[in-house]
């Protein structure tokens, strides 16, 4: 589905990601973790078509698109989704608003019918009942006034009624609490599929308890230097990223060569 | 004031004025005749005055305005506000057969052509230019005003549906000028919503130069809103003048979309302790288009309040001018006085100016001011876009949240909606009603 080769990100004169390469197939959950400023949050932000990054060589396939080549409009139409770290707030614009004409956007694309209000509707609210938010939300501004754990259940939500091909969490985890979190893992897992894959970007081994992947990737300096399965992070959990960043450390390119 | 300096004003332009004063039915009122000579002195304002800095009326200048004859056969397309009065001026005469204005206890209503004919001595007594006011389309307002309204409130006297005053333009070829004149009078603890609506079609070239004044005496509660929607090629000027007794309360909104040119002042005068004005206002210019807003407030009395939120938004070509100068007086102690210009800049050729402009003669007092120039947010658009909005979309709907943080504050459900179509159709993009 997503097929990153050889990626090398730029932001200014800084060179964020050196290389790298990362194969992800329908059904699978990725779980990209690593230390801060090691260019997990860039590598969401590029996946997702944000401006201000430069592209100085590699590729980026995504069910045979030059994903590059699409705006973020066309890459969230494609399927791609970003729940985003640090969601902006958008007074006067409506929650419901939004949420309606970007699915309608997207089935359009499609080809499926787009959703009057009423069909529109029920689906929200069945889907805010996943996430356990109240429906005075329906009318409020997008993320106005949300508290940090109600803008992530919020990106949650969207995802759950966009439903995309391919999910990318960056830190979602972040800045909730143990309850809220439980929401939101409830939510991600709830969209797990066999057409569906998942990339969340994590600092830490917590939502990985919720949230089982089925790869763990260590980011670090721009590259990935270790891949592994679910056991990665509970070992990452006790030892910390040192271990791996450390001389002498052999960088392993298991996510280039794994065939599984 | 330089206009005295000016000589060169007292042109053409002046001179067509003139022509219309002399063919006026009220020439002969001492009262208009003070006015026309007040403005042939000065003839029309350059920009080498500062209150005109930004504006240039040369284009205005340059063009002949007929007047409207009463009675031209015209039916407007009027948008009925439910549960509304409703007085239609076309033209800027009243048409009573186009209008609703049932009987209400306590609620005056007279036109300023009945006057005319009835009651010269009173007109002349409503007419007088309001604190002596410099302004010279004022005194042109008052020398060449041919209809308009004196709206009397009772002491206690609470209307619950609001008062609407629409104005027309028939279809005629040429182009004519009008100078309603509204006068509010809302006395001890009334309550009333006085909304004036301009609405142009066409593209015929028009002039209209109106004048609003409110005395609001102790306790009294207005909102007052005014919609500008002239067609894109006309000129729109306007004055709200208001004063506040104790207590009293002022509640304004004024909404520039139309006419090539536009420029509106508002004069507050809170001369009551514990009165209150709040006072805000959304221009959007296109193409090349001008709207200009100047308010002075004025503090004249301890514990009186103001709250300015003014909104801009220029693109294309289109020009923005504000200033907003609140005057606290030395013996206006405790006064309390907030306001805030925030402006999009939607292009490169568009251009804002926005100036705050506080005087103060006490120390005893608490005042904030805050003038913004931007752009569209990039993160909230990347935010949009990534939910599968296209970019013209998304800049749409964030201009249309930017300007609807005032919209959403106008007192009458469907005034709200017309505005955010009309809205919709300049934001650049249909959007589709939100469920």
């Amino acid at each position: 589905m997503l097929s990153i080769k050889d990626l090398h990100v730029n932001v200014g004169d800084k060179q964020i990601l050196k290389g790298i390469t990362l194969e992800v197939r329908a059904g699978e959950v990725h779980a990209v973790m690593g230390p801060n400023g090691s260019g997990k949050s860039t590598l969401s932000q590029v996946l997702a078509g944000r401006e201000g990054y430069e592209i100085i060589s590699g590729s980026i396939t995504f069910n045979g698109h030059d994903l590059l080549a699409l705006s973020p409009e066309q890459r969230a139409r494609e399927g791609v989704f970003l729940a985003m770290q640090y969601p902006v707030e958008i007074p006067g614009v409506n929650n419901v608003y939004l949420l309606k004409a970007g699915l309608n956007a997207i089935r359009k694309h499609r080809g499926l019918a787009e959703l009057d209000a009423f069909e529109f509707l029920s689906l929200i609210k069945e889907k805010m009942k996943l996430m356990q938010m109240d429906e005075s939300f329906l009318n409020r501004g997008v993320n106005e006034g949300f508290s940090g754990g109600e803008k992530k259940r919020n990106e949650i939500l969207q995802m759950a009624v966009l439903e995309p091909m391919l999910a990318l969490l960056d830190e979602t985890d972040s800045g909730l609490d143990i309850d809220a979190l439980r929401i939101v893992a409830n939510g991600v897992n709830s969209l797990r599929s066999k057409e569906r894959a998942i990339i969340m970007v994590t600092h830490y081994q917590r939502l990985l308890d919720y949230i089982t992947p089925d790869y763990v990737h260590v980011l670090a300096g721009g590259q990935i230097i270790k891949s592994g399965d679910k056991t990665l992070a509970l070992e990452l959990e006790q030892r910390g990223y040192d271990w791996l960043t450390q001389p002498g450390f052999q960088k392993q390119s298991l996510s280039g060569a794994r065939d599984a | 004031m330089t206009a005295a300096s000016q000589p060169i004003a007292k042109s053409a332009a002046v001179t067509r004025m003139q022509a219309a004063f002399e063919h006026h039915t009220g020439s002969s009122m001492p009262v208009r005749q003070q006015a026309f000579a007040l403005f042939s002195h000065n003839g029309f304002p350059g920009t080498r005055d500062e209150q005109w800095k930004y504006t240039n009326l040369r284009r205005l200048e340059a063009r002949e305005f007929g007047t409207g004859q009463p009675g031209t056969p015209y039916q407007p397309e009027i948008l009925k506000t439910a549960d509304a009065l409703q007085m239609v001026f076309v033209d800027g005469h009243y048409r009573s057969e186009l209008s609703n204005v049932p009987v209400i206890a306590g609620l005056q209503i007279t036109t300023l052509s009945e006057l005319q004919q009835s009651d010269q001595t009173r007109l002349s007594e409503i007419l007088a230019i309001p604190g002596n006011h410099r302004c010279r389309f004022v005194a042109l307002n008052t020398a060449l005003t041919e209809d308009g309204v004196l709206i009397e409130a009772g002491p206690g006297t609470k209307l619950d549906c609001p008062l609407v005053l629409d104005f027309f333009w028939s279809d005629a070829q040429w182009s004519l000028m009008a100078h309603p004149r509204i006068v509010i009078r809302a006395g001890e603890h009334s309550k009333l919503t006085v909304i004036e609506r301009f609405t142009g079609s066409g593209t015929t070239v028009h002039f209209n130069n109106g004048v609003t004044t409110a005395q609001l005496a102790e306790g009294a509660h207005l909102e007052h809103c005014r919609i500008q929607n002239e067609n894109s090629s006309s000129f729109h000027i306007g004055l709200l003048y208001a004063e506040l007794a104790e207590q009293a309360t002022l509640l304004d909104h004024q909404i520039n979309f139309g006419a090539a040119l536009a420029r509106m002042d508002i004069h507050v005068l809170l001369n009551g302790r514990d009165s209150r004005a709040t006072l805000n206002g959304l221009q959007f210019a296109t193409g090349t288009q001008h709207h200009d807003t100047h308010l002075q407030v004025e503090h004249c009395v301890p514990h009186t309040q103001s709250n300015e939120d003014y909104r801009g938004i220029a693109d294309q070509r289109g020009r923005i001018v504000f200033n907003g100068k609140v005057h606290v007086h030395e013996k206006a102690i405790k006064t309390d006085a907030q306001q805030s210009s925030r402006n999009l800049l939607l292009s490169s050729t568009a251009e804002i100016d926005t100036k705050p402009e506080l005087e103060i003669y006490n120390d005893d007092v608490k005042c904030a001011h805050g003038a913004t120039v931007g752009q569209l947010d990039a993160n909230a658009l990347f935010y949009l876009r990534s939910r599968g909005l296209d970019e013209s979309q998304a800049r749409a709907l964030l201009t249309h949240a930017f300007a609807n943080h005032i919209i959403a504050q106008l007192p009458v459900a469907e005034l709200r909606e017309q505005l955010t179509d009309a809205g919709h159709v300049r934001f650049g993009a249909q959007l589709e009603s939100a469920p």
